[in-house]
């Protein structure tokens, strides 16, 4: 029974999508959101985490390689001590904010990659048909065909394990879905008849794409995004976990490993921690694409 | 040549065996064993083959000793380690020139029974099973791995290696005279080496150089790998890479139990067994088992018999005593008995002296030496399983510092930021990030060198990490191409020989010496003392050698680990030998384990 917020779809917020029609997409979007507080905490969550990455970036976190205690002390009401100490008396609570940056920042670089990929190559296969869609639809097929994880870990074996290789291996295989979903969604706009329109009056293929297609099906890449940041950051987990993804420390997956051993003689916290630390970045972000879906979907408004 | 081999395995491949479920679970401990003496013990890896030269890997080695014979064998219980004769009568006589052994064989032993001998039983061992052993060993077509330990020492076995490589395949043995190895009778024949060596017997206890039937290799080809017919102990009764490995008793087999012992075998009931024909057990069940968590989890429901206690369960079973000794806890006292045995390997760092950062910066060297507190590193990261190297010998070899009595650096951080500054790099500054090359990306690699980068970081040496798989670590330090290197040597004989070869010039990459050392004074010493007997006079030389790695730091010494295992109360004549890793042949099981 996860309290999904459904906002949209009640009858109380089907009636006021009705009532502001007329208002742009975004935002009708905005206000169904503002509507539900569970989602505006998700959003808060969120931010809140991406403030931690710019912080880090800012160099303003507290240095998560500084000893602030003995070896394996339990959580205390200090602040650095807040979630224990590690083997080498590190705080857990450090780990995990330097965590939440690689996170975030794979996040991000993540689908700031595969986006645009996924954009561009799904309305071009989509607009064109024929042989630029055969192209397309055989790259992505062959991508999709390989065990992701497998294609990851021998890209981050090529280009030297680290922050870099996780990023573009996870950004090479990541644009997939959206591809697919924009091609679809493209197929089916490009003969109706606000393009015909646009076409006689003489627009090229370029505005076509970009000033009038694309804003129409724009919300599933927003949605994509969410979903992406998600995956990606979950699949940096995995992958620093089983020795392939980030080398210096500053990765949950990591904390994860330590903790593998650990919890044997008893050092539950670090586990504790990483896991709470994930499990609200990963509730945020799960909930935040629902609402933004419910919101932005124009099927789920009419 | 075995660079510590330990676990280069990905963590990806152990996941995902987990998840397939292929971790030798599923087992037959139900099954009713009629008052058969069976025997279970964990492998943790899987093996490479078992056909004994082309095998050099642990998980191979375990079952190749159990299931064939050496001419001479490491004695289980004489501590120092020594050889003594296993399908030999005695040891081999040395003849007067020094260079030339006469080697006996016992009388009577037979192989396994199998297909391949006329009717299906197994055919008396001699003399041209020997032959063709050693030679089978030197065919540069089945051996690629251990030959190096045996290159240049038997006259006329070095050449007939370089005619097997260019014959190809299959070579007729018999064509081909080694003028070292000559046969006298059915039962003895000589062996001819290059030169007085007391090294020169070592190679003949090796897994790698087993005595195999020309009839079982030929009929079976390479399948002989899977189907493998020795002299030893046990046979193969159920072949699973993956799965449950069965070997069943040799109801021939010719050993019997050693007579004497070391001071303290026979108080600790070691020697209960002396002269009894052996093996004692019936069976013996090896699943494979990767993880430690299950295995620990079996034998503490006695599904297992022996185990080695990993790091995390540590804390929990057992402790290091002030003294240094280690015991189990009270409540696991009670249920296991324990060992805990210095190791023949050591861990060191590796410096490449071609870097131009540390080519001719000797003092740069001595900062990183003098900036880790190694005895620290012990207790946190390994339990305080192991001891502080002081030479690169360690401790149970002959040569160590237990006879030279010498001591290596201790941390001194003031004294390391003077020999930064000395090297030119006061506090640090200009000092570019170094780059430890790791072999494993395991876990334990990553919170070593978290330990390491801190102590360092202490002293103004900033360092980052690269942790490659074992091949791709091997890679790069065979092609020089790195700066620090995270390694290991496992000792291939019991000798100080084989270590201090690790720093003598003519061994550099692609050879042993990846730091490339090279030092007149050393290497001649080295030569000096190779072929020496233990005393006195190569201790002292040895010291003198100590004293050059000391100053120079080719090598950051390490240390040596202690391995620690438990097993069941009802197991008899265990003591761990850390050349022979399974030794069934000897263990006895009776009555039933403590609960």
């Amino acid at each position: 029974m996860t309290p999904t917020p459904e906002t949209a779809r009640t009858p109380e917020g089907a009636e006021g999508m009705r009532s502001v029609r007329g208002d742009s997409l975004a935002r009708r979007a905005w206000r169904s959101l503002r509507r539900d507080r569970m989602v505006m905490l998700c959003f808060a969550v969120i931010s809140l985490y991406v403030i931690v990455a710019l912080l880090g970036y800012s160099g303003l976190l507290p240095d998560m390689q500084e000893r602030v205690g003995t070896k394996y002390e339990a959580p205390s009401l200090s602040f650095a001590k807040l979630f224990g100490t590690d083997i080498f008396g590190r705080s857990i609570l450090y780990k995990i904010l330097a965590g939440a940056q690689t996170a975030m920042t794979i996040g991000f670089i993540v689908t700031g990659i595969s986006l645009p990929i996924g954009i561009s190559l799904g309305a071009l296969a989509g607009y064109y048909g024929g042989r630029v869609d055969a192209v397309v639809v055989w790259l992505y097929s062959v991508i999709s065909s390989v065990p992701s994880i497998l294609l990851i870990v021998g890209i981050s074996y090529v280009l030297e394990k680290g922050i870099t290789a996780i990023c573009i291996a996870l950004g090479v295989v990541s644009w997939v879905g959206l591809c697919r979903l924009i091609r679809g969604e493209v197929i089916k706009h490009r003969s109706r008849e606000y393009v015909l329109a646009v076409r006689l009056l003489g627009a090229g293929d370029a505005t076509i794409i970009f000033r009038h297609i694309l804003p129409n099906v724009f919300h599933l890449a927003i949605v994509t995004a969410s979903l992406t940041i998600l995956s990606a950051i979950k699949s940096e987990v995995i992958l620093t976990f089983l020795g392939v993804g980030i080398q210096d420390g500053s990765s949950w997956g990591t904390m994860i490993t330590d903790a593998t051993g650990e919890l044997v003689s008893g050092i539950w916290w670090p586990l504790a921690g990483v896991s709470l630390a994930m499990f609200l970045v990963m509730y945020a972000l799960n909930v935040a694409g629902d609402a933004l879906r419910d919101a932005l979907d124009p099927k789920l408004i009419d | 040549m075995t660079t510590t081999a330990h676990t280069a395995l990905l963590a990806l491949c152990l996941s995902l065996a987990v998840l397939l479920g292929s971790t030798g679970c599923g087992e037959d401990e139900a099954a009713s064993n009629d008052g058969k003496k069976i025997f279970y013990d964990a492998r943790r890896s899987a093996h490479k083959s078992l056909d004994p030269p082309k095998q050099f890997d642990g998980a191979s080695a375990e079952i190749v000793m159990n299931v064939f014979d050496t001419l001479v064998e490491y004695d289980y219980l004489a501590r120092p380690y020594r050889l003594a004769p296993n399908l030999l009568e005695s040891m081999p006589e040395k003849s007067a020139d020094g260079r030339t052994y006469i080697f006996r064989l016992r009388k009577g032993v037979h192989f396994h029974d199998d297909p391949s001998f006329p009717g299906g039983k197994g055919r008396e061992l001699n003399a041209d099973d020997a032959i063709y052993s050693i030679k089978r060993f030197a065919d540069a077509n089945v051996n690629l791995k251990s030959w190096v330990l045996m290159a240049g020492f038997v006259e006329g076995l070095d050449a007939f290696r370089e005619k097997t490589r260019e014959l190809g395949k299959n070579v007729d043995y018999d064509a081909l005279e080694v003028a070292g190895l000559r046969k006298l009778d059915d039962h003895s024949f000589e062996v001819e080496f290059t030169q007085e060596n007391p090294l020169a017997l070592f190679p003949f206890a090796m897994t790698s150089l087993s005595i195999v039937p020309r009839e079982a290799v030929e009929k079976y080809g390479e399948d002989f790998a899977n189907k493998p017919v020795g002299t030893g102990p046990f046979q193969i009764k159920q072949y699973a890479r993956r799965g449950t490995m069965i070997l069943e008793k040799n109801p021939n087999y010719h050993g019997r139990y050693p007579n004497e012992g070391a001071p303290g075998d026979a108080e600790a009931g070691l020697l209960e067994a002396a002269g009894k024909p052996i093996p004692f057990l019936d069976e013996i069940h090896m699943p494979l088992i990767e993880e430690p968590q299950p295995a620990m989890l079996k034998f503490r429901k006695a599904e297992l018999d022996w185990i080695g206690i990993d790091k995390d369960n540590f804390p929990n079973m057992a402790f290091k005593a002030e003294d240094g000794s280690f015991h189990l806890k009270d409540e696991y006292a009670r249920l296991y008995n324990h060992y805990a045995e210095p190791s023949l390997a050591a861990e060191y760092f590796a410096f490449n002296l071609q870097d131009p950062l540390f080519k001719d910066n000797k003092a740069l060297r001595q900062a990183f030496a003098l900036a880790i507190d190694t005895p620290a590193f012990i207790d946190l990261l390994l339990n305080g399983r192991a001891l502080p190297l002081q030479t690169i010998v360690p401790q149970p070899i002959a040569g160590s510092e237990e006879d030279i009595g010498f001591e290596y650096y201790r941390q001194n951080r003031e004294l390391a930021r003077q020999k930064l500054a000395e090297a030119g790099y006061p506090n640090g500054e200009g000092l570019p990030e170094v780059v430890f090359e790791y072999r494993a990306a395991t876990k334990d690699a990553r919170q070593g060198f978290e330990f390491i980068r801190n102590e360092l970081a202490e002293v103004g040496i900033r360092a980052k990490a690269s942790f490659n798989t074992f091949s791709a670590f091997l890679k790069k330090i065979e092609t020089g191409n790195f700066q620090i290197a995270s390694s290991g040597w496992q000792a291939d004989y019991p000798d100080a020989e084989n270590f201090y070869q690790l720093v003598y010039g003519p061994n550099r990459t692609p050879g042993p010496n990846s730091s490339t050392f090279a030092n007149p004074e050393f290497d001649a010493l080295y030569e000096q003392t190779r072929y020496m007997e233990n005393g006195p006079e190569r201790f002292a030389l040895f010291e003198r050698m100590a004293e050059i790695m000391k100053d120079e730091v080719p090598l950051l010494l390490r240390y040596n680990g202690i391995a620690f295992g438990i097993y069941q109360k009802n197991l008899h004549n265990l003591k761990r030998h850390m050349l022979v890793d399974k030794p069934y042949k000897y263990i006895d099981k009776v009555g039933e384990p403590v609960l």
